[in-house]
């Protein structure tokens, strides 16, 4: 994960892959079993010029576009993209879409690319989906290397992630938890982006498994799963996507 | 700290304004010749008063308005919140001045959602939240991030005020004014001015 052009943090620059993420091949082929539906399911993760998972910029009529930004849920992990809740949001309204989501990252990240996106590229979206993350994520970065890392709970039951120790990025998401910083981090984002946003309608969303956000968002329950078993699966994706034209109706 | 119409402002000290921050009212700027100051303590220094401080001295000498968007031990998180929605309210302002003591100050909420308070040090928890976000590269990222999207949003000249030992926010792009240690107010606001009459010989014939 690294910052491209536009200044936006990216991941998997110009790459079309088979797996990616939690959607793994180790996985896949522990979870195969017979007359499963995602036997033959094939996937191509296509990451554009600025590492995010949908057209270049240059082919989006950026007349008639809407903006989604999240994080793996939005991406699409274990999903085509034609069973995205992006993609087929924006078929239903006959317009082009860019998808900011990156999978593993917070609201650091969401809050960076999509205020980096508004001030860089003066065509506005006409809508705005935020997919709130899990608010305990973080990016990190060493000041010797290129890559972001993003840390979250599950960085906590790894062994080693680079340099850093596993120990303290978990009690370091305890004590943020504990002491109210990441509820104070997570008001100031709200409010940042309400108001850096405002004059374009924003519809928000997160899944009910998670600490709630505000009155206004959405939420989707848990449903079906993608080839990952651990992400939304394809009726998921429908429900959010008429979940979003409902509330835009 | 709390939340006022979007800005974050100061809830103790003197010469608050309705958003909680130490200068005039926003009706009162004259928006066509007007400076930001951006940071926290040393910029605020309640203990003096106001005509006193160096964003008040400055202006005085450059005979410009100024709006002084600090609060007392803000940090990058309160500093992104002021001045990322001042840019979406307000007109550009001519020069910006950053100035951070405790750069790395991280805010809190009470369980009423209703404040938000800066750290207390006595709790041993909060002095171990700050190694470790020291050491997980969390304030690196947080810095990096910031830094790009200030230099993104404003186009107009900035000024840092550096001092020994306090982390600087900006690296890149900017013009950084060191302080020395023991320099007063009125030092500050001649060195800031005179920085200030080089940038605008040059940019004028």
């Amino acid at each position: 994960m690294i910052l491209g052009k536009l200044d936006l943090i990216g991941s998997r620059h110009n790459q079309t892959l088979q797996f990616t993420g939690s959607d793994t091949k180790q996985l896949f082929n522990l979870n195969k079993r017979k007359d499963w539906f995602f036997n033959d399911y094939d996937i191509s993760y296509s990451y554009n010029d600025l590492g995010h998972r949908c057209k270049d910029i240059n082919n989006i009529d950026l007349s008639n576009y809407i903006m989604f930004t999240g994080c793996s849920n939005t991406e699409g992990i274990g999903l085509k993209l034609e069973h995205t809740y992006p993609y087929l949001v924006s078929k239903k309204l006959s317009c082009d879409y860019y998808n900011l989501a990156i999978g593993s990252t917070g609201l650091d990240v969401l809050e960076y690319n999509l205020l980096t996106w508004l001030q860089k590229v003066d065509s506005k979206p006409k809508l705005v989906i935020i997919q709130w993350p899990d608010h305990s994520r973080f990016l990190s970065k060493n000041p010797n290397y290129e890559s972001f890392i993003p840390f979250g709970r599950w960085s906590a039951s790894s062994t080693t992630i680079g340099k850093f120790s596993t120990y303290t990025i978990g009690r370091f998401i305890v004590n943020s938890e504990t002491s109210l910083h990441n509820l104070a981090r997570k008001a100031l984002t709200e409010n940042i982006l309400f108001q850096l946003i405002a004059g374009i309608p924003v519809i928000t969303l997160q899944q009910s498994n998670l600490q709630y956000y505000h009155d206004k968002t959405l939420f989707w329950p848990n449903g079906d799963l993608a080839r990952d078993l651990i992400h939304p699966g394809i009726k998921s994706h429908e429900y959010i996507a008429n979940l979003i034209l409902e509330n835009i109706r | 700290m709390q939340l006022i119409d979007g800005f974050i402002g100061n809830t103790a000290g003197d010469d608050l304004n309705k958003l909680g921050h130490r200068c005039k009212d926003t009706e009162l700027i004259n928006f066509h010749n007007y400076f930001l100051v951006a940071g926290d303590n040393l910029s605020l220094s309640f203990h003096i008063p106001l005509e006193n401080t160096y964003p008040y001295l400055l202006a005085q000498k450059l005979k410009m308005s100024y709006y002084n968007l600090s609060v007392f031990n803000g940090g990058m998180d309160v500093c992104k919140n002021n001045i990322l929605v001042w840019h979406k309210r307000f007109k550009m302002p001519k020069f910006i001045i950053i100035d951070f003591t405790f750069l790395n100050a991280l805010v809190h909420y009470d369980l009423t959602k209703q404040k938000l308070f800066g750290s207390n040090f006595d709790d041993e928890n909060i002095k171990e939240l700050y190694d470790q976000a020291d050491h997980n590269g969390y304030f690196y990222c947080k810095k990096l991030l910031l830094e790009k999207l200030i230099i993104n949003y404003y186009n107009c000249p900035i000024y840092q005020l550096k001092q020994n030992n306090t982390l600087a926010l900006l690296d890149n792009g900017i013009k950084n004014i060191l302080i020395e240690d023991n320099m007063s107010h009125v030092e500050i606001g001649d060195l800031l001015f005179r920085e200030n009459q080089v940038l605008t010989s040059k940019v004028r014939p």
